[in-house]
């Protein structure tokens, strides 16, 4: 979900390419009814879009976080015509990182470009790329082939472990109280990863669990909020958790927060704030910015097969996998995590989370 | 004596004691000396640090944008004529496939003030803006191109007319963001909005203050290059691998490269490569400004020479205390260090000073002359500030050398009777071994150059036979000063004027080491003259030939080499179908490489009309003569005339073949004739225009000569090709050859100023060898009062044998210019410009050069006469 | 005749008293010997004489022309005309050969070429020195010099010559040739001459000898010959 804040505010930042709002962008609609494979593809005429991956790596004893995500950013809800090579109606960013707890070493890194030769994404069909980055259909699955500067590389398959589900009600995902503040938000929350990953020359045959985001909108938050703490949680008995809470500049979490059960055959269990907590825990000081992230957060949640009250807590792989400082000088926190039963105290799966609006300048930029 | 176990104790203490006692005492008691000396020296090493910093700063952005709009690249793309197309950029980045690495097109348009012309070229820099946001991730930290611009404006991707600029930019023209600008861009005027300032950043070097830094697609559409670019430049992101990357990527795109005949380079190659055009220049200049310090070894050698002279009795008492010969020199060379150091330092800080002034000029002529540059400001680097200390002291040492050896040669029992044979430096006195300097000098001229790796051509020859010369002529100055002594004392009947005489006849060391230094000064700066007025003299000529034409049309900023601007097809068809146009010749100039090196190709279109046929100055004429000698052929290889400096750059002559590139591929070329051009000397290859125009799929002109209706109002023409075409530029044929000439002069102000230092260094050091002498002739002076001298008199003894040296400084200095001169236009410089001049000697600039020098060494002579005639009788109770 | 008249002469050097008010005179063709020891002021004396030096008090006059308030053209002009010196160092100027020295006072004067040309070899032959007259100084020996000095000092035809040391620097045999010359040519030509010296052998020659200590003199005893 949610970049388009860090979209918006870095190039409001930078070079007022931001322009375009009366434009006839597209909205989700109540009830559209997707088309895939076509809808994995670019949606030109919707103002934002995303596919974001997050995953975790693993080769014997080693283990990885890694992150990709390509943004579509509309200037104007057309195209870039074929063979333009600097064109003027899509911009393309893109964020990569890699965390490695052995070693404690996190690398990210940014992009931006216009449409056109070195970035683009087609329509219908999956197949998104920004410079050397790439994410495409491949057979029954997709391939994604990263690098962070010259210190790692990826090329990964990623096969579907079950077909993706789409949030929401009635297919749309709503953010905010405007009828616009909606996206359709299509996510693989289970993929099977194996590939190779290099790093710092050395290359590691890895293999893994994915979750990917595809999320397709206009306009998606109120000026009220100021950031929010979302996470995907993988058990390893074949269920996820998608939740989220976006904060507001009151300091109480909105009402359109969700949290969703999947289970293993793609059934969607909703809940709203109040079935379900999402409780700051583990103050962690960004060396960078001062930024205090909570960053073992506890979910309280109604398990919708037991009916009984979970309590999870999410435990990061390493503490610093903060992106701290990118372009526009905008800071989150995004990383790879072990989800602890607090009940049992056993580990009963993995997670990504991801914490926005901690640094004092994103909160800055946001008003 | 003896105990050799106290020897490794001794010499420092007696060193810190010659030091302590001796030498500090000295200087203390002549602060003024000292300051002048440590003043000379500085004024030395500034000159020569302010031009190697100028020269420096002058070449330092010719056009890299990364370097300081996003740092460095680590390899440059480009075609070796025309442009390249923006569909390579999707071949580069298949190629590259996984290797992560930023790509960034460039393209590059000259432009021009259209109010303000004198300002030079603009330079128009279109990249992509997006794509420039992430140079931060490659510059290893987050850069941000356009920093203020937040809020209010809309996108500026693709527009044609909005730009944003340095701060040096905004501070030179005095503008800000939003303000408009009006500019000429090939032949037509746009408003042109500055878009935003990009604020300095003390981690990349300053955008230059005339780059104008556009979206890639907006420049394309504003030049009329749509889909085409300059080049590509690639950088590979940091990291531990980037080292293995780079090579991966290196050899990709070498492939690449090859494959399509595009050049492949690092920046430092291309920096190499280019600034290599302007070596010559630069190093002409470099050497002029080792002149000052020259000039300053000659007067401090004399100054110490007169110490070791006055402090002899001193040192004699010394060595019969049994300080050690080694002592004494190493004393003296201690002097000297400690004068380097001072005034080394003291230039440093001058030089730095003088820099940014010298910068200005410098630049202007690179430009003029050679290539785009852009300034960067003026950097005092720690290699740079420690070359001129090592230089400064060096000097200083070479200088403190000789005196050092002849005070250390001091006999312990030398009687200190005074009036004995001053120490006059055996060396000096050795005239036959300055024949036999003079005579190897003149050999070493027809020593044939070096040609280095990198094809540049260095007169080694040339530049030994120089300095030889220079050496020789410091040994035979004294053969002067006899005869002009008989001159001097010719006029019996003033006393004063005699004895001044009586003293050149007797000459001492620093007679002749003043002589020699303003010799020196004089003769290299003479010698600089001589080419400068065989130069101008031979331009003129060349001008008044070539130019026969009426009117001159181009499009603005043609005062340069690097303008690119064109005048559009429609223009010049316009143009040619006006009234009272006979006939035009038109020329359309590309850059081009073979190799490393670049050069200019012409597409020529000259006028049908034989009897206004453009006349080049013919070195090896064609042999089919006419305008259409270049067109005879339908087939390779297609005739092709070149330049002289062409033709030595590549080796060539007629009937030689070049393999010219072009859009259309490679295109053979047979010289059928080689001509005389002084405008540049990357050297020019002319071949018809129809050839050019089926090549480079361009019917654009980069500049024509406009013949008028016989009996034509030429200034109404003018002013009417002005009204219809606003802009470009039209001249008239005068004001074409005033202008020239003008851009002439100015290339040259450097050296005109550099000269001038060096000589006022040598006058000054006259003054103060005199002063040094008159000090020492204290007793002298006594005599001559008790003798019923006035002050008034010895002044003019004192003025006259000033005058003395200053002819001898003179005479030895015109002599030696001569054979400088002749070595420069007839050795180094056909040998390093290829450029053939005719020798010419500025007779009215040499009198006047040295009536001024007579006059005021005369001058500074009676002052310090003046001076001297009253300080006190030595008191012998 | 009064060649020369010095009264109340004092001068001091930063305070430091070095004449104190010294008077006596001296008669045309009349020698005298200024004796004292060291720092008695001998030759401050000698200076404000040949108007090298001011007195800061007292008058000095030579041949009737009171060098008070005379400037430094003026002093100039009496060196060049009444008064020459003879050193101890002899100091001829070592560029001139000998004859240019003996002649240089006559060019300073502005007497014409031709004029110079008739002085010069009889002055050379004064001397004694006409096999010599093309020589440098330092192809000379002491006594030649000291010829060439004298010569130098003779050929402006001086009222009074100051000898500083005119011997100092001399063998014995030599002095005695050079003070023997010196007598001669004073009793020849009439001119005063004031010889400071510590040797006693000089006052042979003297008619009389002035002892200077502490700056003043206190004895001016006639010369017994």
């Amino acid at each position: 979900m949610k970049r388009l804040l860090l979209i918006v505010t870095l190039l409001g930042a930078s070079l007022d390419f931001s322009a375009g709002d009366e434009l006839p962008w597209n909205v989700p609609r109540v009830g559209h009814k997707l088309t895939f494979p076509a809808d994995h593809g670019s949606h030109p005429d919707f103002k934002i879009e995303w596919w974001y991956l997050t995953g975790h790596l693993y080769d014997g004893d080693r283990r990885f976080g890694f992150q990709a995500t390509f943004f579509r950013l509309g200037q104007k809800p057309v195209d870039v015509a074929p063979g333009d090579a600097f064109g003027e109606s899509q911009i393309y960013m893109a964020h990569m990182g890699l965390s490695d707890p052995e070693t404690g070493q996190f690398i990210h890194e940014e992009r931006l470009n216009r449409g056109g030769w070195d970035a683009g994404a087609e329509v219908g069909n999956l197949d998104v790329f920004n410079g050397d980055w790439k994410l495409k259909q491949a057979g029954n699955g997709m391939q994604l082939v990263g690098s962070i500067k010259s210190e790692a590389g990826f090329d990964l398959k990623l096969l579907p472990h079950k077909t993706h589900v789409i949030f929401g009600e009635e297919g749309i995902s709503r953010k905010g109280p405007e009828g616009t503040a909606a996206s359709y938000y299509i996510t693989f929350p289970r993929l099977d990863v194996d590939g190779t990953l290099t790093l710092g020359g050395k290359t590691f045959e890895v293999y893994g669990e994915a979750w990917m985001d595809h999320e397709i909108s206009s306009s998606q938050l109120d000026r009220n909020q100021v950031g929010w703490d979302w996470a995907c949680l993988q058990f390893f008995d074949g269920r996820e958790i998608m939740g989220y809470v976006l904060r507001t500049d009151s300091g109480e979490p909105s009402e359109y927060s969700k949290l969703v059960w999947i289970d293993p055959v793609g059934e969607l269990t909703h809940q709203k704030l109040g079935e379900y907590r999402w409780i700051h825990e583990g103050d962690w000081e960004s060396p960078t910015n001062g930024a205090v992230y909570p960053i073992t957060p506890i979910i309280e949640t109604i398990d919708p097969e037991s009916g009984i009250k979970r309590r999870f807590q999410l435990v990061p792989t390493m503490p610093n996998q903060e992106m701290a400082n990118g372009t526009g000088g905008v800071s989150y926190w995004e990383g790879a995590c072990d989800v602890i039963d607090l009940n049992s105290g056993n580990a009963v799966g993995r997670a990504f989370l991801e914490m926005t609006g901690y640094a004092d300048n994103i909160a800055e930029k946001l008003r | 004596m003896g105990a050799s176990d106290s020897n490794s104790e001794r010499p420092a203490a007696i060193g810190r004691l010659l030091w302590s006692r001796i030498i500090w005492r000295h200087w203390r008691r002549e602060p003024r000396l000292t300051f002048v000396l440590v003043g000379i020296l500085a004024l030395g090493v500034a000159v020569f640090l302010a031009v190697r910093l100028a020269n420096k700063a002058a070449v330092s952005g010719f056009g890299m944008f990364t370097e300081s709009i996003a740092g460095e690249s680590d390899f440059i793309l480009r075609p070796r004529a025309g442009t390249l197309q923006v569909e390579v950029l999707r071949q580069l980045r298949d190629e590259a496939g996984a290797v992560p690495v930023g790509i960034f097109p460039v393209l590059e348009v000259s432009a021009a003030l259209s109010e303000r012309p004198e300002n030079g070229l603009l330079k128009l820099l279109g990249a992509d803006l997006v794509a420039l946001q992430n140079a931060g991730t490659y510059a290893g930290g987050g850069t941000s191109v356009s920093g203020d611009s937040a809020g209010g404006d809309d996108s500026i991707l693709g527009l044609p007319d909005r730009g944003f600029v340095g701060a040096a930019f905004a501070k030179r023209f005095g503008m800000e963001k939003d303000e408009q600008l009006s500019v000429i861009v090939n032949d037509q005027i746009i408003d042109f909005t500055i878009a935003g300032v990009v604020p300095e950043d003390p981690n990349r070097p300053a955008v230059p203050d005339n780059l104008v830094l556009m979206d890639l697609p907006g420049l394309q559409k504003l030049s009329g290059l749509e889909g085409q670019l300059t080049r590509v430049e690639l950088r590979i992101a940091p990291g531990t691998q980037a080292e293995q990357n780079r090579q991966r990527i290196g050899a990709a795109m070498w492939d690449l490269a090859a494959a399509h005949g595009w050049v492949l380079e690092t920046p430092e190659d291309r920096k190499s490569s280019v600034t290599q055009m302007s070596a010559a220049f630069r190093l002409n200049l470099t050497i002029l400004s080792g002149l000052a310090l020259l000039v300053g070894i000659y007067l401090i050698m004399q100054a110490m020479e007169a110490a070791v002279v006055k402090r002899r009795a001193e040192i004699a008492v010394l060595r019969s205390l049994g300080v050690t010969p080694a002592q004494i020199r190493a004393a003296w060379l201690w002097e000297g260090l400690i004068l380097g150091v001072v005034g080394a330092i003291a230039g440093i800080i001058l030089g730095r000073l003088m820099a940014v002034g010298l910068v200005v000029a410098i630049s202007r002529t690179v430009n003029t002359l050679y290539y785009e540059t852009t300034t960067s400001a003026v950097t005092l680097e720690t290699g740079e500030m420690a070359f001129s200390l090592v230089f400064g002291i060096v000097a200083s040492l070479t200088a403190a050398l000789i005196p050092a050896r002849e005070a250390s040669l001091t006999a312990p029992a030398q009687s200190m009777r005074q009036g004995g044979q001053g120490g006059g430096l055996a060396l000096l006195r050795n005239w036959p071994l300055g024949l036999l300097l003079l005579v190897a000098g003149i050999a070493f001229a027809f020593v044939p150059p070096r040609v280095l790796a990198s094809g540049s051509i260095v007169p080694v020859g040339g530049y030994v036979a120089a300095v030889v010369l220079v050496l020789s002529a410091s040994l035979l100055i004294g053969l002067l000063f006899r005869p002009l002594a008989s001159l001097l004392g010719r006029g019996k009947r003033d006393a004063m004027r005699h004895y001044a005489a009586s003293q050149l006849r007797r000459p001492e060391g620093r007679h002749r080491l003043t002589a020699a230094g303003l010799a020196v000064a004089i003769g290299m700066s003479a010698a600089m003259a001589i080419l400068v007025a065989s130069f101008e003299s031979t331009l003129t000529g060349w001008i008044q030939q070539l130019l026969k034409a009426d009117i001159y049309v181009a499009a603005a900023g043609s005062n340069s080499v690097t303008n690119e601007n064109t005048l559009s097809a429609v223009t010049w068809q316009e143009l040619e179908k006006m009234e009272g146009i006979a006939g035009m010749d038109k020329l359309r100039r590309y850059k081009v490489s073979i190799g490393d090196n670049d050069f200019f190709l012409g597409g020529a279109d000259y006028n049908d009309d034989p009897e206004r046929f453009l006349q080049l100055m013919w070195l090896n004429p064609p042999k089919v003569k006419g305008p259409n000698s270049l067109e005879v052929r339908e087939t390779e290889p297609f005739p092709g005339w070149i330049s002289e400096s062409l033709a030595r750059r590549f080796s060539l002559e007629v009937g030689s073949e070049i393999p010219l590139p072009t859009p259309d591929g490679t295109k053979r070329i047979e010289v059928t004739g080689i001509f005389a051009e002084y405008g540049n000397e990357t050297g020019t290859l002319v071949i018809a225009r129809n050839l050019t125009r089926d090549w480079f799929q361009d019917d654009r002109v980069s500049n024509m000569a406009v013949y008028a209706d016989p009996g034509a109002d030429i200034d109404a023409l003018l002013e009417q090709i002005r009204e219809a075409f606003p802009g470009v530029v039209a001249r008239s044929n005068e004001n074409l050859k005033a202008e020239s000439i003008r851009i002439f002069h100015q290339t040259f102000a450097v050296t005109y100023a550099l000269e001038a230092i060096a000589v006022i260094i040598a006058v000054a050091g006259l003054g103060l060898a005199l002063a040094g002498l008159l000090l020492e002739r204290r007793g002298e002076l006594t005599t001559l009062k008790s003798l019923g001298a006035t002050r008034a008199d010895i002044a003019r003894a004192s003025m006259w044998e000033g005058i003395a040296l200053a002819g001898a400084g003179l005479v030895g200095g015109y002599l030696l210019s001569f054979l400088l001169g002749w070595i420069l236009i007839f050795v180094i410089n056909p040998q390093s410009f290829g450029w053939t001049l005719s020798y010419r000697v500025p007779w009215l600039s040499f009198i006047g050069l040295a009536i001024i020098t007579l006059i005021t060494a005369g001058a500074v002579a009676w002052a310090v006469g003046h001076r001297n005639a009253n300080l006190p009788g030595e008191r012998e109770e | 005749m009064i060649a020369l008249q010095v009264s109340k002469v004092t001068k001091s050097y930063d305070k430091d008293p070095v004449l104190r008010g010294v008077s006596f005179s001296l008669e045309a063709g009349e020698r005298a010997a200024l004796m004292g020891p060291s720092g008695s002021g001998k030759s401050t004396l000698l200076n404000c004489i040949g108007g090298i030096d001011r007195p800061d008090e007292g008058e000095i006059t030579i041949q009737g022309r009171s060098l008070k308030g005379m400037d430094e053209n003026e002093l100039c002009q009496i060196r060049r005309s009444m008064v020459s010196t003879v050193f101890q160092f002899f100091h001829l100027l070592p560029t001139l050969t000998a004859a240019e020295n003996i002649e240089f006072p006559l060019q300073l004067s502005g007497m014409e070429e031709k004029e110079r040309r008739e002085l010069l070899p009889s002055l050379i032959e004064e001397v004694g020195l006409s096999h010599r007259s093309h020589a440098m100084p330092h192809e000379l020996s002491g006594g030649e010099m000291q010829r060439v000095a004298i010569a130098r000092a003779l050929s402006i035809r001086p009222k009074l010559i100051l000898a500083d040391e005119p011997t100092g620097n001399l063998d014995s045999a030599t002095g005695e040739i050079i003070l023997d010359l010196l007598e001669e040519l004073s009793e020849r030509h009439g001119i005063a001459m004031l010889l400071v010296t510590h040797s006693p052998g000089v006052t042979r020659i003297c008619d009389r000898t002035l002892e200077m200590q502490d700056g003043v003199l206190v004895d001016q005893s006639t010369a017994v010959v």
